[in-house]
């Protein structure tokens, strides 16, 4: 088992099984040593949301940071799924999330942590990165937190 | 710098024009919508949702399609010169109970598997957002790797 998954064992975090895209789509392009890992939501193995909601109306920031949460470690089975083992994961560059707001919500920064928090606890310091937060008016299928990246790993 | 003045000057023109920089063999493609390239006009406008169907957004998105790549064909010569496209990322024009981003841009995704194969897979994300300019429903940017 690799370092990297001995953490998320400790951390007693399961990551699902099967990515859900198809079409014109992929889930990772690479560049070089670059993986750009396309938007991800709170889905769970069947690719059905675990959560749907805005956050300032339905949803708490309680609810919309365990959602960026779940984004991160359905981030992590699609980056460990492609390139076999976490361990090769040298850094993560950019990330960019999209939090769906009511108009007068402020705090996606703090709904962001969720997904960040869980990067610094998995991957430790190649877990930490740049990064922007937005609120928007309204994502795909509902979901509260979409969030797409741009992971640096080892040849 | 030339080529920089080139551009400008070009987009002055064109009101429309697709903006490419390129870096190694990386192109970054300025967001563009279903506008014409010279004009800028627009051939849909408004919100999905409301004035426009998943279908008419299916179809803007396509059409942003067939314009990223005439613009690429014009700058690299020939389309064969595209090893893939690296990234796509858009932004579609939503009421706020619209969900269905995804099957618009799929207008997109569908087109550039069909002209350029495996080559045309990317990696993508996709938001709604209240409005674009000149109330155009799609825009999307791009990353794409070419061949030296």
């Amino acid at each position: 088992m690799s370092q990297t998954d001995k953490k998320l064992e400790e951390l007693g975090i399961v990551l699902p099984k099967k990515d859900r895209r198809g079409k014109g789509m992929v889930a990772i392009r690479q560049y070089e040593n670059l993986l750009f890992v396309s938007g991800t939501g709170p889905n769970n193995v069947d690719g059905k949301p675990v959560y749907t909601g805005k956050l300032g109306a339905e949803l708490s920031l309680e609810e919309g940071y365990k959602a960026a949460r779940l984004c991160g470690i359905n981030m992590l089975a699609t980056v460990r799924e492609y390139i076999g083992d976490l361990d090769r994961v040298a850094g993560i560059m950019k990330v960019f999330g999209l939090v769906a707001s009511s108009p007068d919500f402020y705090d996606q920064p703090a709904v962001m942590h969720g997904f960040s928090d869980l990067m610094a606890e998995a991957l430790g310091d190649r877990g930490i990165h740049a990064r922007s937060a937005m609120g928007t008016c309204c994502l795909p299928g509902n979901i509260p937190v979409e969030v797409e990246a741009i992971f640096q790993i080892r040849g | 710098m030339d080529a920089e003045k080139e551009i400008i000057s070009r987009s002055t023109k064109r009101r429309g024009n697709v903006v490419l920089r390129r870096w190694k063999d990386i192109l970054f493609i300025g967001g563009h919508g279903p506008e014409d390239e010279v004009t800028g006009d627009p051939f849909y406008v408004g919100h999905l949702g409301s004035a426009l169907s998943v279908e008419d957004g299916y179809k803007a998105a396509q059409i942003c399609g067939e314009i990223l790549l005439s613009a690429m064909d014009e700058y690299l010569g020939s389309l064969d010169r595209i090893d893939y496209i690296l990234k796509a990322f858009a932004l579609v024009s939503s009421e706020p109970n619209f969900y269905d981003q995804e099957k618009v841009m799929d207008g997109f995704s569908d087109f550039m598997v069909k002209i350029l194969g495996d080559r045309g897979l990317h990696a993508r994300s996709v938001m709604g957002t209240s409005n674009l300019p000149g109330n155009i429903p799609i825009e999307i940017e791009l990353i794409v790797k070419i061949k030296e």
